[in-house]
């Protein structure tokens, strides 16, 4: 599979403090990956430095390009959602359409408006005049309309409503993604893309703490829930995490083979979130 | 034509000005019919001071327009953040400022440009059609070597005075918050430290220098602004080639251009590398 992006030693530093702590991956076409990471954990710095928004140290190639000499160039080809509401208020939604077209060679506007006819906003909209919700639809739908080929988006859903939310990546998808195009997308709300994502990558302190195809979790990890009387066997058996769930207790071993649990209570697969919290812990000495 | 877009007040002011030409007019005209006041001689010189004021209004009210827009363009963008969406597209940091630097020394100038000679025109037509000397207006002064000199004048003023237009750009890029007051404070300071310590350099003058209400075309005893309103010679004579020369053998206006272009380069290598956190 071609490499949409690849980081070998990547460093940012912002004073005394490693933003970004020696990182390496890659990023394939077809790829979905959600990179998880709680406040602070070094993804927006990441984001940034894929963007060439910012300096970096070590090596880095977007689309074969360095993001650090030819961002303009790569942008063609890189689609980007921040996550906080970019799109300028006092734009409306003609103007938009136009202006998109004036600068990106293959934008296609026919399939952005086919996108908002299924939305509520409209081309004489302003954005100022629109909800959160539908200012997301609309940069989506400007998304849709340029042929790109990595879409990265830093927690594209902050504040949506439910409704939005599933919309939005279900869009993403069925709709944008396919065997030539990579998603890298950062976001808390892991519960709600785990079923999209193909590969998941855990971030802390700068450090990327995990980094596995979704579908290799399994293979790995398992999830135990458990009647209070089994808690204490349960415990004695090494778990990674330990939570409560309603009046049950849930445990995730690693690398453990699922035969050994049957007996205590239910077996199956650990949601990332859990996950996400064990490996994090982990490193913390929790 | 984003800038245009953003920027409205820059197509509405001239429409304001244009509608209080109009009125104001109308109401000297019907005024002086109702006070029984005959008109005035009709003269060339009459006429050029009549356009020659409708000009420096109209390039006043721009000078101010010019500055708003350049010390706003980039600030305006960090501060509602759409700067993330704007430099997520294919468009490079030094296109972006060159095209709000082209806005500022070559759209505005063309605007202000049609809106003085809309306001020449909406004049002459009102006070020919009230006044008796109808046909004699349009002729006293040529107004297409007139205009002709009006357009080359409000060019050569934005070459010469670009070091101060492109400090309010670099101040709109850089500054934290309130660029106006950076870009004004910082070369207060500058004079008054150069003044106190007695350095010698002369800041003020060089500054004062650059503004156009006082600067002189061509080292003459003409000052620019007279130049501009075209109340002497100008009008009659088509800028020749030697007035050109004069103008661009000022080294005073190459070391400008220099002194632009730095801060130009500097205006662009803060949008790209600024990083608010």
């Amino acid at each position: 599979m071609e490499s949409l992006i690849s980081a070998k030693d990547l460093n940012k530093q912002y004073g005394a403090t490693r933003a970004v702590d020696k990182v390496s991956f890659e990023i394939a076409a077809g790829e979905i990956v959600g990179l998880i990471g709680p406040n602070g954990a070094g993804k927006s710095t990441l984001l940034k430095s894929l963007l060439g928004l910012i300096r970096y140290d070590g090596k880095l190639e977007v689309l074969g390009q360095s993001p650090r000499k030819n961002r303009a160039k790569l942008l063609e080809s890189l689609s980007y959602i921040a996550d906080v509401a970019s799109l300028p208020e006092w734009i409306s939604v003609k103007q938009l359409l136009a202006y998109m077209g004036g600068i990106h060679p293959g934008f296609d506007r026919k399939r952005t408006l086919g996108y908002l006819e299924r939305t509520q906003v409209t081309t004489a909209h302003r954005v100022k005049a629109l909800s959160k919700g539908m200012k997301t639809q609309l940069h989506l739908a400007l998304i849709m309309g340029v042929d790109t080929r990595l879409l990265i988006l830093d927690e594209p859903t902050l504040g949506l409503d439910i409704i939005f939310r599933t919309e939005f990546y279900e869009t993403l998808a069925n709709e944008y993604h396919n065997a030539q195009r990579g998603i890298l997308v950062t976001t808390h709300q892991v519960e709600e893309i785990e079923r999209y994502l193909t590969r998941v990558m855990f971030i802390h302190h700068g450090r990327i703490l995990f980094d596995m195809p979704t579908r290799d979790i399994a293979k790995h990890f398992l999830r135990l829930t458990v009647e209070h009387d089994r808690v204490q066997q349960a415990r004695q058996l090494g778990p990674i995490f330990s939570g409560s769930m309603g009046d049950k207790q849930v445990f995730i071993y690693e690398n453990r083979v699922a035969e050994d649990f049957r007996h205590l209570g239910t077996v199956g697969l650990p949601g990332l979130a859990d996950l996400f919290v064990a490996k994090v812990k982990g490193v913390d000495g929790d | 034509m984003r800038e245009l877009w953003e920027h409205y007040n820059l197509w509405r002011i001239p429409l304001i000005i244009l509608v209080l030409v109009v009125l104001a007019n109308l109401g000297f005209t019907g005024a002086a019919s109702w006070l029984g006041l005959t008109p005035p001689e009709v003269s060339t010189q009459v006429v050029g001071m009549t356009l020659g004021s409708l000009g420096s209004l109209v390039f006043f009210v721009f000078s101010f327009l010019v500055l708003f827009y350049l010390i706003d363009c980039l600030y305006a963008e960090r501060r509602d953040k759409s700067i993330l969406f704007w430099r997520s597209l294919p468009v490079s940091d030094t296109q972006a400022v060159l095209a709000k630097l082209f806005v500022a020394t070559v759209v505005i100038p063309a605007i202000i440009w049609l809106t003085i000679i809309a306001a020449h025109l909406i004049t002459l037509t009102i006070q020919s059609v009230s006044g008796e000397n109808a046909a004699k207006l349009f002729t006293l002064i040529d107004l297409g070597i007139y205009w002709r000199n009006l357009l080359i004048i409000l060019l050569l003023t934005a070459l010469w005075t670009l070091p101060l237009l492109t400090w309010f750009l670099f101040c709109s890029s850089w500054s934290k918050r309130t660029p106006f007051v950076s870009a004004l404070t910082i070369p207060l300071v500058g004079i008054l430290l150069d003044q106190i310590f007695s350095v010698g350099i002369g800041l003020g003058g060089i500054i004062a220098d650059r503004i156009p209400f006082g600067y002189n075309l061509g080292g003459g005893e003409q000052s620019f602004l007279v130049g501009l309103l075209g109340i002497t010679s100008s009008h009659a004579h088509a800028l020749g080639l030697s007035a050109f020369l004069r103008f661009f053998q000022q080294p005073g206006l190459w070391a400008g251009l220099v002194v632009a272009g730095g801060f130009t380069a500097l205006t662009v290598w803060t949008r790209r590398w600024r990083d608010d956190g």
